[in-house]
């Protein structure tokens, strides 16, 4: 094996988008592609993950304009409300697709 | 190696939460009940078949109601609210014609029955009652447990179709309308107690969240 092939079989994991594959905010990004939106009550109790661990994670993923939260006062209460974005949808595509190429390529 | 996430999997596991409540149960029992109920529609002075339409009327109200009520203020604060893609959607609209189609269906077949057409043909015994439960009971609630993903429903559905043709079982024993009352109402107290324990379990599970 010369350095250049195993510098093309590296490639794709480094490639890899960091702030998805992260195992939280992958299960964070995958409840969100197969909904339209959802609160974030629902994210919690389907993650099964903690106040701040679930706020900090969609802080991480607003930041990077994958998801969108739009907040909304009714009846004295707040409501959280959270939407992937196109870019999230995209961005969420894309690393499937390399994670995908990845464990076919070592056969996994 | 086709879908290395399985999003089919977590869609549907999502959409299935929504029945863990056990209020969707307590909804279809308590309209079964309601069918019992409405046999004693004589007794508020009233006309036998008017005093069942008002009870049915007013029973099914409650249960709707009952369901809107405990969606909105038992499962959606405890594990909080989602809205469904298109598919779902899709879904729904289907499911909202089947009901509308066999509603008409119901209607259809309540005029055949009055106008005596049945009577032409000799259809009599137990073979009618089995026969208007699982076409008109079975058939159509199971098609809505196919669309819902609510599994628990094909057994309602058998159950609840069974309905008549058990009362005509225990018609010899009790005598009537207590046969229709023991058959029907029975099978709705059991459904709804089977949804009341998914309820307890569900509330034991899922505590009001403070945030």
């Amino acid at each position: 094996m010369t350095s250049d092939d195993s510098k093309e079989e590296v490639i794709p994991i480094i490639e890899i988008d960091k702030l998805i594959h992260e195992p939280a905010r992958l299960m964070i990004i995958s409840l969100l592609y197969v909904v339209e939106s959802a609160d974030f009550l629902w994210i919690k109790r389907q993650t099964d993950l903690t106040d701040g661990n679930l706020s900090s994670h969609l802080s991480k993923l607003e930041s990077a304009g994958y998801v969108t939260i739009q907040k909304t006062v009714k009846n004295k209460k707040t409501n959280t409300s959270i939407k992937l974005s196109g870019g999230g949808r995209k961005a969420f595509e894309e690393y499937r697709k390399k994670l995908t190429q990845i464990l076919e390529s070592t056969n996994i | 190696m086709s879908d290395q996430i399985d999003l089919k999997g977590i869609e549907k596991k999502a959409w299935r939460s929504a029945f863990q409540d056990g209020i969707w149960d307590i909804y279809f029992g308590s309209l079964f009940l309601g069918m019992a109920v409405a046999l004693f529609g004589d007794s508020f002075g009233l006309a036998p078949e008017l005093g069942s339409m008002i009870i049915i009327l007013c029973w099914n109200s409650l249960t709707v109601l009952f369901l809107i009520l405990g969606k909105k203020f038992i499962t959606t604060p405890r594990i909080g609210f989602v809205k469904f893609g298109i598919k779902r959607k899709k879904l729904k609209k289907r499911m909202l014609g089947f009901l509308i189609f066999n509603l008409i269906l119901a209607f259809l077949f309540l005029f055949v029955n009055i106008s005596g057409i049945f009577e032409l043909f000799n259809i009599g015994g137990f073979i009618e009652p089995l026969v208007v439960g699982l076409l008109l009971i079975t058939v159509p609630l199971s098609i809505l447990a196919y669309f819902l993903e609510f599994h628990r429903l094909y057994i309602y559905a058998i159950l609840f179709g069974l309905g008549f043709f058990n009362s005509e079982l225990l018609f010899p024993l009790v005598g009537s309308p207590l046969d229709l009352f023991l058959s029907q109402g029975l099978i709705g107290i059991i459904v709804i107690l089977i949804g009341s324990g998914f309820l307890i379990q569900f509330l034991r599970k899922y505590p009001l969240s403070k945030a």
